[in-house]
């Protein structure tokens, strides 16, 4: 009897688990369409990526590299060249052992703002910093927009 | 003989009628029913097919919203202009005119590493109107474009250069326009090509096409000093 019990309990805990579950991921899917609705969605191609390395910009035993492709962007909205429109991740490995350095100067107000236009191929140079010791891969997968709503992979390249 | 206990009750009383007598309120819980035992079961799985099913719709309209907002434009048309001659740009085809280029070198505010320029433009006035389309400023320096620094990024630093800065609005809209398109770009640039690109936008604002019109121009040394 008390067994029974239990387990009668145990499956309306359950159920109630699932109507919350189900409140969730409605919320989530509405909170995802909605930061949609006003996102890019990209259309661009990685050409010619090459990767050289640069002399250190920073003293922190970091190696720096400098990366230039020719990107194509067929999208409707210009593409940033800037720091936090790319990432470089190593196949295997931390994730954050590589980072797009962002350059900044102290009293900087005005920055350049080197873009690729809507429906034109225009040449992108990025500064990548790199922890050797994090990695366990010399090759590193680049993507557009990681942190938007619509990161798309641009491609592959080696360390040299 | 009958056991009593302590206070002298009938330790084997069962009630006035002798059935197993309990006091009001604490009934033994009877078994629910045997066919009651399946509700919580089927009420779960129920709920865990709408979970699975709510997870896949969600998954597709998400894919599927990806994809509407993934607008394919196909690579500008581009056409050459000369500076100092006015070409037809936009589509009622307004006259202007990118008179020169100016090298106004580092100014406060900027990176050591860049320095600012000019292109001075003039924009003939448009009688009609037309709607669906904008106008944007890029300059083309060794294979990379830097968008203009327009008024509202110019205004802070230098509000005397703001007053005369250009932006892609003034190429699409009625007025007679003359003036600046600023931009930052590395010290080394010595030349370049401006471009002026028209997007023609859909009902949703989003561009579909790009028309562009580049005009090649070099920095002449000068104008640094309304920067110091």
């Amino acid at each position: 009897m008390y067994d029974e019990g239990r387990s009668g309990l145990g499956m309306w805990v359950l159920a109630g688990l699932l109507i919350l579950a189900i409140c969730g991921v409605g919320i989530f899917g509405a909170m995802k369409m909605n930061r949609l609705e006003h996102a890019a969605g990209w259309v661009a191609e990685a050409q010619d990526i090459t990767l050289t390395a640069t002399e250190p910009k920073e003293e922190n035993g970091s190696d720096y590299y400098q990366l230039d492709l020719t990107l194509v962007n067929n999208s409707s909205r210009d593409i940033e060249a800037a720091s936090y429109m790319f990432n470089a991740c190593p196949q295997r490995g931390d994730e954050y052992a590589v980072q797009v350095w962002d350059h900044w100067e102290e009293g900087e107000t005005i920055d350049a703002r080197p873009c690729v236009p809507s429906g034109r191929s225009a040449q992108v140079r990025l500064v990548l910093e790199v922890e050797p010791g994090e990695l366990e891969s010399d090759t590193l997968e680049l993507i557009l927009d990681p942190y938007g709503e619509s990161p798309i992979p641009l491609g592959t390249v080696q360390l040299p | 003989m009958k056991q009593q206990n302590d206070l002298g009750y009938d330790m084997d009383y069962n009630g006035p009628a002798g059935e197993n007598w309990v006091p009001a309120g604490f009934e033994e819980p009877q078994p629910a029913p045997r066919h009651h035992r399946w509700v919580p079961v089927i009420l779960c799985a129920v709920l865990l097919v709408a979970l699975l099913v709510e997870c896949g719709v969600v998954a597709l309209a998400v894919r599927a919203k990806r994809q509407a907002n993934a607008i394919y434009v196909g690579q500008a048309e581009t056409v050459e202009a000369a500076a100092g001659e006015p070409f037809a740009f936009g589509p009622l085809d307004r006259q202007v005119t990118v008179q020169s280029a100016e090298d106004m070198g580092w100014a406060e505010g900027l990176s050591q590493e860049n320095k600012l320029v000019r292109v001075a433009c003039r924009i003939d006035r448009q009688a009609d109107y037309s709607s669906g389309w904008d106008a944007e400023t890029y300059l083309e320096c060794d294979g990379q474009f830097y968008a203009a620094a327009g008024p509202y990024l110019l205004e802070e630093q230098y509000p005397e250069l703001a007053m005369r800065a250009l932006e892609g609005y003034d190429f699409s809209d009625q007025s007679m326009n003359e003036g600046w398109v600023y931009f930052v770009v590395p010290k080394e640039a010595q030349q370049g090509t401006f471009w002026l690109h028209e997007l023609h936008r859909n009902e949703d604002y989003e561009t579909e096409s790009v028309h562009a019109v580049g005009v090649a121009v070099e920095f002449a040394q000068g104008g640094g000093e309304d920067v110091r």
